[in-house]
């Protein structure tokens, strides 16, 4: 199973159930996964199988009290998921969640300034990481209400690589963009983990992605299967 | 620290609620500056009346008592009422009391002099000769006689000699000419005299004037006087007196006495020479008669018995509480019961009346509008706040934590508060003193109309005698100068005052966002950000 031979685990789930609160039915149901460094997996299933649900759990954003998620040797409930959330995993939400009535590098500056990097020039590297996405000097200065959907896809994606994690996870991260500029967002999410060793999961209706994935699960109706390894 | 940088941010980038936020920020501070100013200003003022009025002791005849007195020593169907008298060695004697902080006393004598003119001297003017009745003794007490223009003081002169008494020089409305030669009398029997009394008669610092002082003696009860006419001798003290008939028939005796005085000093004077316009332009009223000794030197001048040096000691308190201590001590020391010691606690009353109305009036207006607008600051803060709720949701997400999002709004309250305190801190101060006027005359208004319903009983009404020479040898420590109700009222802002409001604009931002910051940490970042979804 492990193809390098020396790939460690960042993170696991075991047995990780999730219900809404008030809501009768169980949306995810005993969830066992395992997600090592430099390697990308895609999680596809259908629209409310759950997926958004398993990713914001996976982000340290809510608590699941049946079941156990891991990061690394520790329970995400057993650590600071502030800390967790701000140096160790990037998001990238299916609705972008910027803050909207500032600029692009201003939100990826504030995401440095938050998981306190201490390099020297934050708006540079942010400016460096939004020209790696496609977003131009003038379109980065711009507040983020006025950038199209596909422009603030691609500032989410900066802002979730900004801080150097571990695990980098995308909702649905091509779905406003065009097949080249798809093709370009794919081709930095790979180098990510084949060249740098984070752990990227992507969930996505994409066939494209699920073609350079090295993992693939399936979603269906709170149920995680894996479905093929490259 | 991004967090300030980044509240700043936050603050221009939301101009419009926040200026909403600040307004209401800006009332409260203003108001509140005008309200503390007021009241510490008032409770300044206050404190210092009460400390200067309510301290200062008067000693004043018992009407009731001394007409008891009268009433059981009448004989023959005449009801004789006496003003009874204190000697001036008792009086200066009471400033031994420990219960005093201090003393002033000073005293004064009509004189006359062969060698000085006196300014405003009139020939019409008769000084005549012989005792007359105690209570006429000196200038306050001068009667009209015979024609409109004709004038007979009784037992006095042209010039008042003065002793230790030099308010005038501390509240620059005297100073010593500027000559070079001029000093404050430091020994017994140095004087000063003014500039226009000099000139009139060519006197230097250096001579020596005399002036002659009509001393009145008290004939003691029980003295033998039978055989005596007027016009007799009478020894008393080692000294010849001269009897004189009074109207009644009753003898008094008067002796006149040279007093010698080396001028020391001349002295420039700002004071009207008369203290007012329908006094008559005689030079026993005219300030510039005045000739200026020590209360030594004057006292010096006196026999025993002898009643016409008047003398006017103010007594102050160490504290308004130590009244009875110095009441038992002053009765120790043989203070007859026909005098009542007390302090003007009415006049102060009457004076801080409309102080205290304005202080209350401003304390409960700004209770009133720090609580509401305490509240309003709260409410208008938490419907910003869930206005924000995406945007902490946002921020909680990628990972900064509940207590810096809350100190990120925090700084932001308080960067608008600091905005609104030097804003509200200048026209506060503006404010103030106009507010403080029409408040001020408005109460003040209100204390004369209610007093002068109370009638004489009420404040004001009680007896105040200020220094004027009754009967005997001297009489008596001032009331209050005036017992007007305070209408103006000088408003200053104090380091205090500034640290209090400084205090309380703290304590509202921080209240503010703690009530805003505790709804917004209850809630889990997911859920923020689902709400929006
Ligand atoms: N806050 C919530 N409270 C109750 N039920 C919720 C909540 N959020 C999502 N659900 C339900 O949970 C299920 C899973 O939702 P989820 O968003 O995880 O689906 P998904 O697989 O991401 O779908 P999609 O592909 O459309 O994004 C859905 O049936 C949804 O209605
Ligand atoms: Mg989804």
């Amino acid at each position: 199973m492990n193809t390098m031979g020396h790939a460690t685990t960042v993170l696991a789930l075991d047995k990780v159930s999730y219900k809404y609160d008030g809501a009768k039915s169980y949306v995810l149901k005993q969830v066992d996964a395992s997600f090592e460094a430099g390697k990308i997996y895609t999680i596809i299933g259908k629209s409310g199988s759950g997926k958004s649900t398993l990713l914001s759990l996976i982000a340290g954003l809510d608590t699941c009290k049946d079941g156990d998620i891991r990061y690394g040797e520790k329970s995400l409930n057993d650590i600071d998921r502030d800390d967790y959330r701000a140096k160790s995993i990037g998001v990238v939400f299916q609705s972008y969640n910027l803050l909207t009535n500032t600029t692009a590098v201003k939100n990826i500056v504030l995401s440095m300034n938050i998981s306190k990097s201490t390099l020297a020039d934050k708006k540079e590297h942010a400016s460096a990481l939004l020209e790696k996405v496609g977003i131009d000097q003038e379109t980065a200065e711009r507040q983020v209400l006025k950038l199209s959907g596909g422009e603030q896809q691609r500032v989410a994606i900066a802002r979730a690589l900004s801080h150097d994690p571990n695990i980098v996870i995308a909702d649905e991260p091509t779905g406003n963009l065009d097949s080249e500029t798809e093709e370009e967002i794919l081709g930095i999410l790979a180098s990510l983990a084949h060249k740098e060793g984070k752990c990227v999961i992507i969930v996505t209706h994409s066939k494209r992605i699920a073609t350079i994935a090295d993992v693939i699960y399936g979603m269906n109706s709170g149920r995680l299967s894996q479905m093929r390894i490259k | 620290m991004y967090i300030i940088a980044n509240a700043l941010e936050n603050l221009l980038r939301n101009k419009g609620r926040n200026i909403l936020i600040m307004v209401i920020i800006f009332a409260i501070i203003a108001t509140t500056v005008v309200s503390l100013i007021i009241n510490n200003t008032a409770s300044a003022v206050i404190e210092d009346y009460r400390t200067r009025f309510s301290s200062q002791v008067s000693i004043t005849p018992d009407i009731e008592k001394v007409r008891e007195e009268a009433m059981a020593n009448a004989s023959e169907g005449r009801v004789m009422m006496k003003v009874p008298t204190i000697a001036p060695e008792l009086l200066l004697s009471f400033a031994q009391s420990d219960a005093l902080q201090r003393t002033e006393a000073s005293a004064s004598l009509s004189v006359g002099s062969e060698s000085l003119v006196a300014i405003d001297h009139s020939d019409d003017v008769d000084y005549s000769p012989g005792g007359g009745p105690g209570g006429m003794v000196g200038m306050s007490g001068s009667s009209r006689s015979g024609g409109n223009t004709s004038f007979s003081i009784v037992g006095g002169g042209d010039f008042n000699l003065i002793g230790g008494a030099w308010a005038d020089f501390d509240a620059g409305t005297r100073a010593l000419a500027d000559d070079g030669a001029s000093t404050m009398p430091a020994n017994d029997k140095e004087c000063l005299v003014s500039q226009d009394l000099a000139d009139l008669n060519n006197i230097s610092v250096g001579d020596t004037i005399t002036v002659q002082a009509q001393m009145n003696l008290d004939i003691l009860e029980g003295t033998d006087m039978t055989g005596y006419a007027a016009g007799d001798t009478f020894h008393a003290n080692g000294l010849e007196y001269t009897l004189s008939a009074g109207m009644g028939g009753e003898l008094f005796a008067s002796r006149t006495a040279d007093i010698a005085l080396k001028v020391v000093g001349i002295y420039d004077d700002l004071k009207e020479a008369y203290d007012n316009e329908n006094l008559p332009q005689m030079a026993a009223f005219n300030h510039r008669n005045e000739i200026l000794t020590t209360l030594d030197t004057l006292l010096a001048a006196r026999e025993s018995n002898e009643n016409n040096i008047a003398l006017d000691v103010a007594y102050f308190l160490k504290s308004p509480e130590l009244l009875e201590d110095f009441e038992s001590y002053v009765r120790d020391a043989g203070l007859s019961d026909q005098f009542l010691v007390s302090t003007d606690a009415a006049s102060y009353d009457m004076v801080v009346k409309p102080v205290l109305g304005l202080k209350n009036i401003t304390l409960t207006f700004m209770v009133v509008v720090l609580v509401l607008g305490a509240i309003i600051l709260i409410l208008l803060t938490s419907i910003a706040i869930r206005e924000r709720k995406y945007e902490i949701g946002v921020l909680r997400a990628m990972g900064m934590k509940k207590g810096t999002v809350s100190l990120g709004l925090w700084a932001e309250l308080l960067v608008m508060t600091a905005v609104c305190l030097v804003l509200g801190i200048g026209i506060g101060v503006l404010a103030a003193q106009p507010i403080t006027d029409v408040l001020l005359a408005q109460q003040a208004e209100a204390v004369t109309t209610s007093a002068a319903t109370m009638g004489p009983g009420g404040p004001g009404g009680g007896p105040v005698m200020i220094g004027a020479p009754i009967g005997g040898s001297s009489i008596m420590t001032g009331g209050l100068a005036s017992t007007q109700p305070l209408s103006e009222m000088s408003v200053t802002i104090g380091l205090g005052t500034i640290a209090e409001i400084i205090a309380i604009a703290l304590l509202l931002a921080t209240l503010a966002g703690l009530v805003a910051t505790s709804r917004i940490t209850k809630y889990e970042p997911i859920k923020i950000l689902m709400e929006r979804n």
